[in-house]
């Protein structure tokens, strides 16, 4: 009677219709539409639509800038995780407050910010363009919007690793003749590399699918800076559902299997450290 | 390590760190308020006083209080049934609450569409008793309800995990009702993680774009959100009006992130 001793506190119906009934109405009821859609496509029309040219380099584009964004973030991410965790100085609370934002600021917003700030008559814009540079309406304006949506991942998942790391085994370490790259990589490394790929993934899988802050400064033109939730968006606007089905299908399949993996690997990476 | 703590590396490492997040964070942010205010005060006061904003407002209050009363029921229930029973199935429910974060947000929109939209699947229900979903503020609510579906369950959970079942339990057993139990016990103890489950949900639900952008049509003055207010003048070249508007986001994001702070530290 194990089972019925569990189930001593009253409400276990209640709690499981409400739950059930949000679970279903909103996201498994719409999701359950989109793999029927997708099924009513067909496999030669499906490859059809995932295979054309357009498309193609639409996922090209949007895996590019994910992995650039992607390393650029955990690069930053680890020195302002550490910057964070093991110096004092004026100013700390407030850069740590400061990484709260991109997780909150409205992405229309980081938008029209990042795209007015990189384009001819803005601040950086001016101050890139003697250099040959250009960010806005390039490929290099997707990766600019990539790393602001996605800056404080990383941080997030290194802080507390590195917060909770112990010092005295880096003095152990020192003390027994260790330099200090050895150290970091024998001893820090094995300790926040879970936490660096964790980081690393969260922010691969948002970079593919954001939407509101790309186009803007992205200039969507196909093949070149179209990125694929924009053509989604398109194949939406010209009222050809199936094709965006295909598309939503293929994106949601690829980041489940790229979590998967990150997932995977964590774990083991976890389960080596003890 | 002691290169590491020298302070010339340290104050490369701050300065690079400085550097980066005034080029990337603080610019950005800087240029929004300096871009509302260029036209002056007056252009900014009849800006966000102008009725497609205020409705604009109006619309994008609706779908985060909503999505928040949803959030919290669902939340709540959610947590109870996850923490206090065990039943076949629970892993799978589990994994389901999170699905949303992983959902790109027009790939949100579509799903909707394709639901509720004039060929969807429930066409023909929504039709004969002529309620319209997509292209009005139902669909809106809607998807701000999928995109921060997980927020609130996601904090209560582990928070009652961590307390455990026990008074809950005694609570039972000495006859009190699930609602005695819910308002005296378990309630008390998830204050804290419900507060920035909500808060966090705010965040997102003010801020959503590319979902709302599939399934709103951006009909002025009926289905914009402040978001697509931002877009639509933007789009039209109306850059400082767009800024302008930009500032009410960018002032509720902050007041977001304050309020958060506070919560955490208490």
């Amino acid at each position: 009677m194990q089972q019925k001793w569990q189930r001593v506190i009253p409400g276990y119906y209640f709690s499981l219709t409400l739950t059930l009934l949000g679970l279903g109405l909103i996201v498994v009821l719409p999701l359950t539409a989109l793999l029927i859609s997708g099924w009513q496509v067909g496999a030669p029309r499906f490859w059809h639509e995932a295979t054309q040219q357009r498309v193609l380099a639409s996922y090209l584009i949007s895996i590019k800038g994910a992995a650039i964004a992607a390393s650029v973030n955990t690069i930053f991410g680890l020195l302002l995780a550490w910057v964070l965790t093991q110096y004092t100085f004026p100013g700390k609370w407030l850069l740590d407050s400061l990484l709260d934002l991109p997780f909150a600021l409205p992405t229309a917003v980081a938008g029209i910010a990042l795209a007015y700030l990189f384009s001819d008559r803005g601040w950086l814009g001016r101050l890139v363009a003697p250099l040959g540079w250009q960010v806005s309406y390039t490929f290099n304006g997707i990766v600019v919007a990539m790393i602001f949506v996605t800056l404080p991942f990383v941080v997030r998942e290194v802080q507390p690793v590195l917060a909770k790391l112990d010092p005295s085994v880096q003095e152990a370490a020192h003390t027994l003749g260790g330099s200090t790259f050895t150290i970091l990589r024998l001893v820090v490394l094995p300790e926040i590399l879970p936490a660096l790929v964790a980081g690393f993934g969260l922010v691969f899988t948002r970079c593919l699918g954001e939407y509101g802050s790309i186009v803007f400064i992205a200039g969507n033109q196909p093949y070149r800076t179209e990125i694929t939730p924009l053509l989604i968006m398109f194949k939406l606007e010209e009222h050809s559902y199936q094709g965006a089905t295909v598309l939503a299908l293929v994106m949601l399949v690829f980041s489940f299997i790229f979590n998967f993996i990150i997932h995977n690997w964590q774990r083991h990476l976890l389960r080596r450290k003890g | 390590m002691q290169l590491l703590q020298a302070k010339k590396v340290k104050w490369l490492l701050l300065a690079i760190a400085w550097l980066f997040i005034f080029g990337i964070l603080i610019l950005p942010l800087a240029l929004v308020v300096m871009q509302a205010l260029a036209l002056g005060w007056r252009t900014y006061l009849t800006t966000i006083s102008s009725l497609v904003t205020l409705q604009a407002v109006n619309l994008t209050v609706a779908a985060t209080v909503i999505s928040l009363l949803f959030n919290l029921v669902f939340g709540i229930s959610a947590a109870w049934l996850l923490t206090f029973y065990d039943f076949p199935g629970k892993h799978l429910l589990n994994a389901l609450i999170d699905l949303p974060f992983s959902v790109s947000p027009v790939i949100v929109g579509l799903i909707f569409v394709l639901t509720f939209g004039q060929t969807g699947w429930l066409a023909p229900l929504f039709t004969t008793i002529k309620v319209q979903i997509i292209f009005a503020p139902p669909a809106i609510f809607l998807t701000t309800i999928f995109v921060t579906f997980p927020f609130v369950a996601r904090e209560l959970i582990p928070v009652l995990a961590a307390k455990g079942r026990e008074e809950e339990q005694t609570a039972a057993l000495l006859g009190a009702s699930a609602w005695q139990i819910l308002r005296q016990i378990t309630f008390p103890a998830l204050k804290a993680p419900l507060a920035t489950g909500l808060v966090l949900a705010t965040a997102r639900a003010l801020g959503e774009f590319g979902a709302v952008a599939v399934v709103s049509g951006s009909i002025r003055g009926k289905t914009l959100t402040l978001s697509l207010l931002v877009q639509t003048l933007y789009n039209n070249f109306k850059f400082k009006q767009a800024f302008v508007v930009a500032t009410i986001l960018l002032g509720s994001t902050l007041a977001v992130v304050i309020l958060k702070r506070r919560l955490l530290r208490e």
